[in-house]
């Protein structure tokens, strides 16, 4: 009985062993309260697909010697299997991952690729799905046909545009059938604002800033459009258009506010922007209709120390628990109709 | 048996203090200074950094010396220069200064010379020989910006700083041969933060001993 006792013990304890290193559960602290956590800016990707300047780009940014020979790195943080890693390590539910098409600028990651990468987990991730707006003139019909067949999964819960990484103009009419498809599969919308610091990125205000997304929202009242990044200056590392991105917020219903990126160690290395857009909302009345993402995995950590800059800036912006658990996210499952996520004690 | 072989070591601890090996190739590479008209050469494999360096002592402690630093076989840095025994008793430190090249490839290229400055300093103990490098290195490239046709809209001069430096033990085997092992601390592309590497490194020599 004693000897089969230690042999049990020695079959438990590597278990013991596993069970002791998992991943932490589910939620955040705040102020007390554990609250749930959905990302909803991910990036799935294929390294191949990106662009040799934003390759140089991205590298440069990963801490030596991971830039020498980035492949490796970008492949281990890029996939479905490894966004599930980096979600458990900073206690996230959820997470939303978006499909690209700008093939001068970040590079592509196709519906296809996104849906894929979701099957590593369809309880925790959702798709934005995208299209390419090269050559509109003569292929619109083709990729909105496309973009359709995508939102047609129920996987993809929404469209992703980056009109800067897209090279095309914000106000646009041309352009405005991404928004009857998004109206027809009640599909929100999420738009990058501000610049950017990708090579190739047009930087001019038509391109980046969300006061020329009015039209638009204006004409399209049953889209909800999320103003990714709040109109971020990601070049001077400064607020830059937010305040025009709160004042859409504040006058139209259908636009929703998230500040992923721009609080990150590189782009905010001060850690004084994220707070002070985050009080900027609360005080123009729009604190419920902001909306949490991280702009990851960009490199191995990054969604888990970006959760932690959102959570103390939320606290310095004296945001309250509720509208906290809105933000981190039940907005994130309203918006886009994924299921309601409870924090794990 | 174990206080023969306690007695054994002692002795050989003893032995290695002695005048005569503190020319050893293992102190020479890792503290710096080979011994007059001694050659020396080490090599080193590690994550990410992998080097290959050859020395020859000149008298009053002056060392001339070639190497390659390849940091995972994507960064190298060949460089010649000369190192001068500045205190040679117990402890030794050594300066070295070096003029080279930086070759790096896509996807952050850089190319053009190079110069570093550095000190080697550690002592003997029995047969380790605990180290510590300190050093800074200074690279210049050309950053060009071209069109798609080739026409050069820009150049423009970048300089990359990196302090470098490094932490371990050597350890004597024989007269000839030592090997070391220990941590690379560099600290490149700054303010990007650096991983500490690891590496594991043999010395040997050769010519008149003394």
């Amino acid at each position: 009985m004693h000897t089969h006792g230690v042999s049990m013990v020695r079959t438990i304890l590597p278990f013991a062993f596993l069970i002791a290193c998992g991943p932490p559960p589910k939620g955040v602290d705040y102020r007390g309260t554990r609250l749930a956590v959905v990302d909803m800016h991910l990036h799935p990707g294929d390294w191949q697909q990106v662009p040799e300047s934003t390759q140089g780009y991205l590298a440069s940014r990963f801490p030596f010697p991971f830039g020498l020979r980035p492949e490796q790195v970008a492949e281990g943080v890029l996939t479905g299997e490894a966004i599930l890693d980096q979600l458990d390590d900073a206690a996230v539910s959820a997470a939303i991952l978006f499909a690209v098409y700008a093939p001068r600028t970040v590079g592509v990651a196709t519906n296809e690729l996104v849906l894929r990468e979701r099957r590593a987990d369809t309880s925790r991730l959702w798709g934005l799905a995208s299209l390419p707006v090269d050559r509109w003139d003569e292929s619109s019909e083709a990729a909105l046909a496309a973009l359709s067949e995508a939102l047609d999964n129920p996987g993809m819960v929404g469209i992703k545009l980056a009109h800067a990484h897209m090279h095309f103009r914000m106000d646009d009419p041309a352009y405005f059938s991404i928004y009857d498809m998004a109206v027809a599969h009640d599909a929100p919308v999420y738009l990058h604002t501000g610049t950017s610091p990708f090579p190739g990125t047009r930087t001019e205000p038509e391109y980046t800033d969300p006061a020329y997304l009015e039209a638009a929202i204006a004409t399209h009242p049953r889209v909800q459009f999320i103003l990714g990044h709040m109109g971020y200056d990601f070049i001077d590392q400064r607020p830059g258009d937010a305040d025009t991105a709160i004042d859409l917020a504040v006058r139209y219903d259908n636009v929703w506010l998230e500040p992923s990126a721009l609080g990150s160690r590189g782009s905010d290395p001060t850690g004084t922007n994220l707070p002070l857009v985050l009080k900027k909302a609360k005080t123009a009345g729009v604190e419920a209709r902001l909306i949490y993402g991280s702009d990851g995995p960009q490199s191995p950590g990054f969604a888990a120390d970006y959760l932690e800059r959102t959570l103390t800036a939320l606290e310095a912006a004296d945001y309250s628990v509720e509208e906290a658990q809105l933000i981190l996210a039940d907005n994130a499952s309203s918006l886009f109709g994924i299921p309601t996520f409870k924090a794990e004690k | 048996m174990a206080t023969w072989l306690l007695l054994t070591l002692a002795a050989a601890a003893a032995d290695f203090q002695d005048q005569d090996k503190q020319g050893h190739p293992t102190r020479a590479v890792l503290l710096g200074g080979s011994g007059e008209a001694h050659w020396n050469a080490g090599a080193s494999v590690g994550s990410p950094w992998t080097t290959v360096t050859v020395q020859r002592g000149l008298r009053g402690g002056w060392t001339p010396l070639a190497e390659v630093q390849a940091a995972s076989f994507a960064r190298w840095q060949p460089a010649v220069g000369v190192g001068k025994r500045w205190i040679d008793r117990r402890w030794r430190l050594t300066g070295e200064g070096t003029v080279g090249w930086t070759l790096q490839g896509d996807p952050i290229p850089f190319r053009g010379p190079a110069a570093e400055l550095r000190v080697k300093g550690g002592r003997a103990v029995g047969r380790f020989a605990p180290y510590l490098h300190l050093g800074m290195r200074s690279s210049r490239t050309e950053d060009r910006v071209e069109t798609v046709s080739g026409d050069i809209l820009r150049e423009e001069a970048r300089w990359e700083t990196t302090l470098t430096g490094a932490l371990g033990t050597g350890f004597l085997l024989t007269d000839r041969v030592g090997i070391d092992i220990g941590l690379d601390l560099p600290w490149v592309h700054m303010p990007n933060p650096s991983i500490p590497g690891m590496h594991i490194g043999v010395q040997t020599g050769w010519g008149r001993n003394q």
